[in-house]
């Protein structure tokens, strides 16, 4: 599948929100199979709106391609937006339920899901009456659960205590899928990525190793971060 | 989700599909009462009522339903009174000076009172079933799919509606409480934010379903059951059945 296009490439991605905000610019990036990006920039450069076009939810001007047979999973910066089912359980096997996996088999998969992200115990609960954290695993759980070749994750640490942020980046870190990372945190994303795509008013102003762009500290700060 | 009210309680022994039969039923019967039939009216309106207050909840709560719901109904009828009217139609004296057209009054008539019953009844089934009892009855009824996904995603978001007015409304609290017109007037303007919010988060709830496998179902991991067996279809029939019945009186 990884191939010299790579799992997805986005070629001049442009989008402008209904009110005329432009949040993509001439946006071109690049994924190979099992590689790791981070995207970085300030409030507002448009992480976000990249990772929902990434996902081909967005209708932009230009291209996303996909390796055939490419899953792509997205965990939003919101969880409540992600979370529809009625218990914590139904929603880690709502999407191998609706590939047409038996239910004993989607059962298996998702407590499994659960029990990796910490949320064993928890499967009866209704979504709504978890925590924020737990609500971010229980999207992580989501996603995995649809085993994915590229997990594009929008501020997954935002709302984790210490040891969930440093669990999930151990996880993270021994992951084989390709994941693109949007976050603040520039040390995880140091040690989780070996590369970056800074974002600043919808464009790609740099694109470089993440432990360069974190050496370089005044040009960061002159991005806004 | 919420414990369940003791109305809730009480029907607990019926699977859920058995209960959203019923419920469906009750829903039909608070639309078939009309001011030109009394009889059906007083008993369908007693029932609901009886309803409500099984509903749960504080006395208080219970009360403030019910203010909610005469207000309304109040309302929809004196808002024919500042509709013009037809010269030479005949006029009906209303409470507080006003008058209506007396072949319009009971038109809106019929309407208010159907609308507050099936408000009524809404508020009491709502409590008869927690979420996941709601999406197994839909999944375990049958009725068609994209029907049964709006009942589904409508509920869905009038839960989230319901849990932001608090959120906003705590949040107003947190500024410092405001009394008389002002109260009015934040109270207007979070209407709007949550209008906003509402549309929003449809949007984002659409990106979800499409990113998450979405096929036009909401499967449960609990077997739904192809059919009702047949002892919980006859209750289910008789239990809501009898209220139509009765709504048909004169
Ligand atoms: N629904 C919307 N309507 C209009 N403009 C929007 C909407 N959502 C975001 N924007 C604008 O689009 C731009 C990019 O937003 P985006 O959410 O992608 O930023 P971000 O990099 O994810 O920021 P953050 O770090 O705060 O999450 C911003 O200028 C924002 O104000
Ligand atoms: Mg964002």
């Amino acid at each position: 599948m990884a191939g010299n296009a790579g799992l997805i490439a986005a070629e001049g991605l442009c989008y402008a929100f209904p009110n005329g905000v432009s949040a993509l610019d001439q946006v071109q990036l690049r994924v190979h199979a099992g590689e790791r990006v981070a995207l970085i920039g300030a409030n507002g450069a448009g992480k976000s709106t990249l990772l929902l076009a990434l996902a081909e939810l967005l209708p932009c001007r230009g291209k996303v391609r996909r390796a055939p047979g490419c899953r792509v999973s997205i965990v939003f910066q919101d969880p409540d937006d992600q979370l529809f089912m009625p218990s914590v359980l139904d929603e880690v096997a709502f999407a191998p339920l609706n590939a047409g996996l038996a239910r004993p088999e989607a059962r298996k998969q998702a407590m499994a899901a659960l029990e990796r992200f910490g949320l064993a115990g928890l499967e009866e609960r209704h979504p709504s009456a978890l925590s924020i954290g737990q609500r971010k695993r229980l999207c992580l759980a989501i996603a995995m659960a649809m085993t994915p070749d590229l997990l594009l994750l929008d501020e997954p640490f935002a709302g984790l205590d210490p040891a969930g942020s440093r669990e999930l980046a151990r996880w993270l870190g021994g992951l084989e899928v390709a994941f693109v990372l949007a976050t603040h945190n520039l040390e995880l994303a140091g040690s989780l990525t070996e590369r970056c795509v800074v974002l600043q008013g919808g464009r790609v102003v740099l694109e470089c190793p993440t432990a360069e762009a974190i050496a370089d500290a005044d040009r960061l700060r002159d991005m806004g971060l | 989700m919420a414990p369940l009210s003791p109305l809730g309680r009480a029907l607990g022994w019926l699977s859920p599909p058995a209960r959203g039969a019923m419920g469906l039923l009750w829903i039909i019967a608070a639309c078939v009462p009309s001011v030109t039939r009394p009889l059906g009216l007083s008993i369908t309106a007693t029932l609901a009522l009886i309803g409500l207050l099984l509903a749960g909840g504080s006395l208080k709560a219970v009360g403030l339903r019910l203010v909610g719901v005469l207000s309304f109904t109040v309302l929809t009828v004196l808002g024919l009174a500042v509709l013009p009217s037809q010269p030479g139609a005949t006029l009906v004296a209303l409470p507080l000076g006003l008058a209506a057209p007396a072949e319009g009054l009971f038109f809106v008539l019929d309407i208010a009172v159907r609308a507050a019953l099936l408000i009524t009844v809404a508020l009491a089934l709502g409590r008869v079933f927690t979420a996941r009892e709601f999406l197994l009855a839909l999944n375990g009824l049958p009725i068609p799919t994209t029907p049964r996904c709006l009942l589904y995603l409508s509920g869905l978001s009038l839960s989230r509606v319901k849990a932001d007015l608090f959120r906003l409304f705590r949040a107003r609290r947190a500024r410092g409480g405001v009394r008389g017109w002002s109260a009015v007037r934040s109270s207007m303007s979070i209407l709007g934010v949550l209008i906003v919010r509402a549309g929003r988060s449809a949007e984002r709830q659409a990106f979800a379903l499409q990113a998450r496998g979405f096929a036009d179902r909401f499967p449960t991991l609990d077997d739904e059951s192809p059919s009702l067996p047949l002892p919980e279809l006859v209750v289910a029939a008789v239990l809501g059945g009898v209220p139509v019945w009765l709504a048909t009186l004169a």
